[in-house]
């Protein structure tokens, strides 16, 4: 019953994120640069991906400053798994996330908010499964050698 | 067998290849969704007009005819996924038209009406020499035959645009393009055929009726073929890679397990509920799980997790 239950819940939060990424009326698909260019609009300021040295097991964070926003992973990744880093990231922004889930990095970059990729929230792992529905949006899911078009 | 069953046939090779990839791969486009129910409308459209079909149909609805305004507004549907599959191929889709919606319901119901007006009192699969030389029947087939017409046009226009864009199709889409231009003169010789029946130019019936049937079977079998030029290496494609992605969850899951272990962290692959339809974003996940674990493990990422390789097509 604990089990049913279980995947029960698994699937309302599939589900709910599943949602959330229709309610934000993206096209059906895009590229990711096209996607960067809707979060950046949703932000209200421009957002800087690149890679950086981070600390610890950080995969990535994003900070934001007053005039723009910066989006950092950390060098090493797959191709895969860094495009997986920055949607989580750009997931927060879609979510509209206002506060942080990581004091001590508030705390650290003192006047900016920052959010750090990890699963060890309900929210962060409701950002992530935002994440993986943004993942099909821009082909990440895609066979490489396929073509999409007319028939396909 | 009809000649309309003759020409089904390519149909229902189309359909039978979709429906398996369906039932074992369970991934398809939005695209290949409406081109399986294109198939289907159509091969049934075509497949219902004959003796026993008939002879059930006119039983069970006391219509002696009812068979062939059926296979007609199959076809009309059919023609209408068509389209719907057209427009699910493009970037910015928009599958709700009103036009086009309204477009083929009124299509439907000019072909239901035209069709009670019809006066065929004898059930037959030649419904248009039969009954061929009422105003109502020549409308009823040039209805049809014109929403066919321009609903292929567009999709051929639609499909020389994505070459012209340099995307890649086929050469094989081409056998698509001049089935369509065959379908639109199947329509015209329909048309002409329907309008000297009614002028009862039987001199012009014979000849038109002469090329009538070798332009519908060209035009079926190369719209199959050319409709099918990239559904068929899809699906064995597809096919390699879901048996391929199968091994993978076999050989990951463990790792997984074993890495989460190590990191004292564990993500959300184990908990979500994975539909046999998602085993695409299920080794996305698996892949990017595995990694991160070994990161935080301090261990190193296993070569098979390494190998499921991204392909946006762009990236920041």
């Amino acid at each position: 019953m604990t089990g049913v239950r279980a995947r029960l819940a698994a699937l309302r939060r599939q589900t709910d994120a599943r949602r959330r990424v229709q309610r934000l009326g993206l096209p059906r698909r895009l590229t990711l640069p096209e996607l960067l260019t809707r979060a950046e609009a949703t932000l209200g300021k421009p957002i800087e991906v690149r890679t950086a040295d981070l600390p610890g097991d950080l995969s990535a964070r994003f900070i934001q400053r007053s005039g723009s926003a910066v989006l950092e992973t950390r060098p090493g990744l797959s191709e895969r798994s860094r495009i997986a880093c920055v949607l989580h990231e750009l997931a927060h922004v879609f979510l509209a996330d206002q506060g942080c889930d990581h004091q001590a990095w508030t705390g650290l970059l003192s006047g900016r908010t920052a959010f750090t990729r990890s699963l060890d929230t309900p929210h962060e792992q409701t950002v992530e499964l935002v994440a993986d529905q943004l993942a099909l949006r821009v082909g990440l899911l895609d066979p490489g050698e396929q073509r999409r078009g007319i028939f396909r | 067998m009809t000649l309309h069953v003759w020409g089904s046939l390519p149909v229902w090779v189309l359909l039978t290849v979709l429906v398996v990839r369906l039932v074992t791969v369970r991934t398809q486009s939005a695209s290949v969704s409406w081109l399986m129910v294109c198939c289907a409308c159509v091969a049934v459209g075509l497949t219902v007009n004959q003796d026993d079909v008939l002879t059930f149909l006119a039983g069970v609805t006391h219509e002696p005819n009812i068979a062939d305004v059926v296979g007609r507004c199959l076809m009309v549907i059919g023609l209408f996924a068509l389209a719907q599959s057209v427009e699910a191929a493009a970037h910015t889709a928009r599958l709700l038209r009103t036009g086009r919606i309204l477009g083929c319901a009124l299509v439907l119901v000019a072909l239901v009406v035209l069709f009670l007006l019809i006066d065929a009192p004898t059930p037959t699969t030649q419904f248009m020499v039969v009954y061929g030389d009422q105003w109502p029947t020549a409308l009823y087939s040039a209805v049809e035959m014109t929403y066919i017409a321009i609903v292929i046009g567009r999709s051929a226009r639609a499909v020389v645009r994505e070459f012209r864009s340099g995307h890649g199709m086929g050469r094989i889409y081409w056998f698509f393009v001049v089935g369509a231009a065959a379908m639109v003169l199947l329509a015209v010789i329909a048309v002409g055929l329907d309008a000297a029946h009614v002028l009862g130019l039987t001199s012009v019936v014979a000849v038109l009726s002469v090329v009538y049937a070798p332009v519908f079977l060209l035009s079926m079998v190369l719209l199959s073929v050319g409709s099918a030029g990239g559904v068929l290496p899809d699906a064995v494609r597809e096919f390699r890679e879901w048996r391929d992605a199968r091994r993978r969850f076999r050989t990951l899951e463990p790792e997984l397990r074993r890495l989460q272990a190590a990191a004292g962290h564990e993500g959300l692959y184990f908990t979500n509920v994975w539909p046999r339809s998602q085993w695409r974003a299920r080794l996305h996940r698996l892949s990017v799980e595995v990694e991160d674990r070994a990161r935080e493990a301090g261990q190193a990422v296993p070569e098979a997790a390494m190998t499921t390789a991204a392909h946006p097509e762009e990236t920041p």
